[in-house]
Formats: structure tokens, sequence, C-alpha cells
């Protein structure tokens, strides 16, 4: 009985610490621009990162190596510096996006000047990244973002039209406004939002955190299988209440209000105030998995000691940076930036990073010498192929069509 | 060095080898309590009778920085020297002989305090860490009867009166035949033990040559069927022309030059297994 228990706990935390500020902010903004259009590249998203978390959830599970662990060993110091440096940018940006998302769920809840907040909350990010322990952080945050459910009771409160829905989501149509260049900028910054990559840094090496052995693989695939999804309907169903009332009011989402406006429109201020919370949640936990991954892959390419299984006396460089990355990111968000925007910008950068992190991974998987009996199986590697393809011209063309739409704005 | 004098007969690429660069380079190690010590940023080679034997590995920004290269890897080396007071040239060294187990990563004899490679996380520790409250204690860290932390488990250099070499200046080193004619350049040392003993020291036993800067195969000529597909294609077509030289036909090592001399015409093709 326990043994199901700790299982639905795993499942549900991956639901719940599944969603982040990227998330909400690109599914709301891509729902009301351009309805459920795009609602495949979220199906495909879920199933690339899905993918990717369960090879690096077995490769840490049989070996023990962490991702940033294996990057450098497998691109060798040069290649994996490159990658160090870009991960880390795309890290840090997604670190400050989401203190700046807590900044924003605060000022929802209270009225006060989220900038005013920001201190208040990289302090107390600090504070959790230096003492309380990683299950509690993990489980904690993930079960409080579970009441982001509240955007698929508001989408089944809105009673919108289920038959056009379903038809905007099965043809890959743009509305008539729209540019096919800037419907393939968000295509890839939707692909950025649902595959990041410091989820497959935290995923793995929360692996080594939480002592995974090969008997661990069914637990962390029942996770990965159930719970990504799962998680994935709920980033849908914030699109899809974004469709149903936001697109034909014509408003454009800049705000974290305004991705939380459809739920007060169907649920009221009680629904307002759940969705804050899981704002709150969502983003809190994402600091803090951004926060620890930060350190754990510089840690990870220099061979230091890192992890929350040791006393920060035992790990001093990796707590270093942590405090390192805390003051920047507040730093960054004092210059008065704005988190929204800070959050399109990480989302899009995610998709370029990723592939120097995603091929490596891929080729450890096929390694006997690593894997043994677990090494990639047909399936695993049919899927890994077409997602080594598709992150690969995801990073390609992020660039160009960041420049060429104006950030979308065109 | 001349072949003349090995002592080693000549050895097919055998079962239980190894890849220096594949097996040895950028692995974690770590320590007899289970912690993370280190990457391996460079492999020592000692010359013993003629043969090339894996002496310790180097670990540090004065290991790394020679191969990141270029203006960053001399800034690297060069900070790292000055903040450290070392000799750029003398990075921090772990001795072969602590290595228990070579997997996924190298495991050694000794607690990480006991080999002094850890200047910055001891920096880190007594002026950032200790200073906050609540950073716990380490239990390792309690002076225990049978250690002493004054102890220094590596000598050093000044034992060795034979030469010592980096892996990374021979990964890269061009290749010269018997008549005269320039090869590719060396892009991996196949490793295996001088004797059947578990923990015996590794010698190299063959080179391989490639036409592409240092990089490995991935270990993709070592399981001819490792997949998926699309990468083994990629890997095996950049390595069309990539062959083997057995270590007995090795003449001698220029190392000020970077040129492995060879008593041959050819290289023979990588086996793949």
């Amino acid at each position: 009985m326990k043994k199901y228990l700790g299982v639905a706990l795993g499942i549900l935390t991956a639901i719940g610490g599944f969603v982040d500020i990227g998330d909400l902010v690109t599914n709301a903004a891509v729902g009301a621009r351009f309805g459920l259009s795009l609602a495949w590249v979220v199906v495909v998203g879920v199933i690339g990162i899905i993918v990717f978390a369960e090879m690096s959830g077995r490769v840490v599970a049989v070996s023990g190596r962490a991702t940033f662990d294996i990057v450098r060993e497998r691109l060798g110091p040069r290649m994996g510096l490159v990658n160090l440096f870009g991960s880390m940018a795309v890290t840090l940006l997604t670190f400050v996006a989401e203190i700046g998302g807590v900044a924003l769920s605060l000022e929802l809840a209270t009225s006060v000047w989220e900038y005013l907040w920001v201190p208040v909350v990289v302090a107390v990010v600090w504070i959790v990244l230096w003492r309380v322990k990683f299950a509690l952080i993990e489980n904690a945050f993930g079960l409080l973002g579970l009441a982001l459910v509240v955007f698929a009771v508001a989408l089944w409160q809105l009673q919108p039209d289920w038959g056009h829905l379903w038809h905007q989501a099965a043809g890959v149509e743009k509305p008539h406004a729209e540019e096919w260049s800037t419907y393939a900028y968000f295509a890839v910054a939707l692909f950025g939002a649902a595959m990041t990559p410091y989820e497959v840094f935290f995923f793995s090496s929360g692996g080594v955190e939480e002592e995974w052995d090969a008997a661990s693989i069914p637990i962390m695939r029942a996770n990965v299988f159930i719970g990504f999804p799962l998680g994935g309907l709920l980033s849908l169903s914030i699109a899809a209440v974004a469709t149903a009332t936001l697109l034909p009011a014509g408003i454009d989402v800049q705000t974290l209000g305004q991705v939380g406006l459809p739920v007060a429109m169907a649920l009221g201020k009680l629904g307002l105030a759940v969705a804050i919370l899981g704002f709150f949640a969502a983003t809190f936990g994402a600091a803090a998995e951004t926060g620890l991954s930060v350190g754990y892959s510089i840690s990870q390419y220099f061979g230091w000691q890192w992890g929350k299984y040791v006393t920060p006396v035992q790990a001093a460089r990796f707590h270093l940076v942590v405090l390192l990355s805390c003051v920047l990111a507040a730093m960054v968000l004092l210059t008065t930036i704005d988190p929204v925007l800070v959050t399109e910008a990480s989302v899009v950068f995610s998709s370029v990073a990723l592939p120097l992190t995603y091929l490596p991974i891929l080729m450890v998987a096929n390694d006997p010498g690593y894997m043994g009996e677990h090494r990639n199986r047909g399936l695993s590697n049919a899927l890994g192929t077409v997602y080594l393809v598709l992150v690969v011209v995801a990073s390609v063309a992020a660039l160009p069509l960041m420049v060429w739409t104006k950030m979308g704005t065109s | 060095m001349s072949r003349a004098t090995s002592a080693s007969s000549r050895r097919q690429q055998g079962e239980g080898s190894l890849d220096a660069q594949l097996n040895l380079l950028d692995r974690q190690l770590i320590d007899s309590h289970g912690r993370l010590v280190a990457k391996i940023d460079d492999v020592e080679l000692h010359e013993v009778q003629g043969d090339l034997v894996v002496s310790g590995f180097l670990t540090g920004p004065g290991a790394l920085g020679p191969r990141i290269g270029g203006a960053p890897g001399a800034i690297t080396t060069a900070a790292w020297a000055r903040l450290a007071g070392r000799d750029p040239e003398d990075p921090k060294r772990i001795d072969a002989a602590h290595v228990t187990k070579i997997a996924t990563a190298i495991h050694l004899d000794v607690p990480r305090e006991r080999l002094r490679v850890t200047g910055f996380e001891v920096w880190a520790r007594e002026r950032i860490v200790t200073a906050l409250p609540g950073c716990g204690d380490d239990p390792d860290l309690a002076p225990s009867g049978d250690i002493d932390p004054e102890a220094d488990v590596d000598p050093g250099r000044d034992d060795a009166p034979t030469p010592r070499h980096r892996l990374d200046r021979l990964l890269g080193s061009g290749v010269r035949f018997a008549d005269g004619r320039d090869g590719e350049q060396v892009i991996d040392a196949t490793l295996a033990r001088v004797s059947a003993h578990p923990r015996a020291a590794l010698r190299v036993e063959g080179l391989v040559i490639g036409r592409r800067r240092p990089g490995t195969l991935f270990g993709y000529h070592r399981h001819p069927r490792q997949g998926p597909w699309l990468i083994r294609v990629i890997v095996h077509a950049m390595h069309r022309t990539t062959s083997y030289v057995d270590w007995a036909d090795v003449d001698r090592i220029d190392w000020d030059a970077r040129v492995v001399h060879l008593n041959v015409d050819e290289c023979r093709p990588l086996a793949t297994r």
C-alpha cells in the first residue's frame, strides 16, 4: 500500500510540477492569438520531454551519472563548455523568469508592487535551496501546483463549443490575421516551453538525490508516462480557456494577470484565488528547480561534489554557485525588466540550446558500457531519432524566426 | 623512446581493453566514501621500459586549460596558477595506484581530503559556506586516529626519474610512416592491463589514427550494432578512413614536435567488434 502511495505521490507531483512560467505564459499567449491551432505542438513537445526525460532517468538510474556529467564526457571539454555556457544562460534566464513569476503572483494576491517582492522571493528561494530537504521541495510545490487544475475546471464551466475547439486543434490552420512566420515562431516557442533543458538537468540530478537504481526504473517511468501527459493536458487547458475567452475579446496576453483572467470569468474570485495559488506554487517550484539546475550543471561539468543529499559544507562550491545565481537573478530583475518578456525569450533560447544536451544522452542511452540490458530498444530509438531531427530543426529555426517576426509581434 | 627496449610482446586489441579518450578522459572520479572528487581533466602517461603506462590523473584548471585551448584555455591555466600559487605546468595529480574500479565513473581507494586536489572547495567552504548559518557538518572532516590529514598521498613528480607526458599532447599528434610520408593524426589510444591482476597498471597497446581532430568514435567501433541507426551511420561516415596502429609498430614519439614515428608504411583497419 505504501508503495502505491509513493507512486501516486510521484505522479501527482509530476503533474503539478510540469507547468512553469514558460508554459503558463506561452500557452495563454498562443491560445489568445492562435486558438488551439497550435495544440499539436504541445502534444509533440510533451511526447518529446517524455522521451528525453525517460532516457536521462534510465541513464541515471543505471549508471548514477547525471546529465551534465555525461554531456562533458561525450562532448569533451570544449563543446561541453560551449553547451555549459548556452545551457546556463538559458537556465539563468528561466530562473529569473520564474522568480519574476513568483513576484507577479504575489502582486496579484496582495497588490504590492512586484519589484518590492523580488528581494523577499529571492531570499526565500535561497533559504529553501540551502536548508530544505530535496524531497520536501519536490513534493510540496508539486502538490500545490495541482491548484492549476482550476484551468480545466474553468474550461468545463465556460462550456465552449467543443466541436469548434476540436476542429481547430485537429487542423493546422492559422487565424487569417496571422502570418505563417509568426505561426512557426510560436510553434518553436511552445516546443521550447515544453522541452526546457533545465527539466532534464533537474530530473536526472534528482535521480541521484533520491538514490535511484535499476529497480527504480518502473516508478520513474510511471511518473513520466502518466504524470507528464496529464501535466500537458493542464498546459492545453490553459490554452483552451484563453481560446474561449481572450481570443474573441481580442486580448493579447502581456501579463500574468491576463493568464488568470479566463478563470476569473468562469469561476469568479474564488477560482482566481486558486489560480494565483497555482501560479505561485508552479513558479516557486520551478524557481527552486532552475536554481538547483544551475548548481548541478556547473558542478557536474567540473566534477565537483554537488547535491542536497550531502550537507552544504560537503558541497561548498555547489552552494556557492547556487548563492551567486540567486544574487544574479535578483540583480537582473531589479533592473525592472518585464518577467513576461524574459519568459518569452527563455523558451525560444531553450529550443536553441537543446540539441547539445539531447545528443549525448541519446548516445549514452545506447552505450552498452553504461546501460547493459537497459539500453534503448527499437521504440525509444525510433522516437529518439525523430526527436533528434526535431530538436535540431527547432534549434536552427529559432533565432531567424525570432528576428524575422520581431519576437512574434509582426 | 625506442621500441627495441620494450619487454612486452605484441598484443592484439583484446577484450577488456579501454579507449583512453572514451573511457578515462572527462570521467568522474569518486573517492572511498562515494563522494565526488573531480573530473579526469587529463591522463598522465609514464614511460616504462618502452611502454607508455597510465601513471596518474590530472585534474583542475591546470590540466583543463590546455584541453580547452586557445585564449580561454591559456587564461584558465594562468589564472589558476596565479590564484593557487602553482607552476602552470604542474597541475594537481592523483596517482593511478589509487584506482579500484573503472566503470562509468573511476573509483579511488582514498577519501578526497587526503588527495588535496580541491583547493577551491576548501576556499569556498572556509570563506563562505561555514560563515553562513545552518551549513551542516562533514563527519569526514573530523580528525580521526588512523588518518593523518597532513599525510600527502601524492608524492608528486619528484620520485619519477622517467619522463611523464599528458595524453592530451599525444591526442592530435601527427603520424609519420617509416617511408617518410605523413599520415593522419592520433585520435585515441587503446589501453590494456599489463597483467591479469584486476588493479594492474594500464599500458597503451595501440593508437587510433583518424583525419578528424581528437574526438572519439563514441564507442561505435566497439559495438558495431550500437544504435540509433542515424548516429551510427553518421559516426561511421565521419570515420571512414579511421585506422589503427599497434604499439609495436610505434618507433618513437617526438613529444615536442607532436609527431608519432612509425616503423611501418601503413596502418591497419580499425577492428570493429
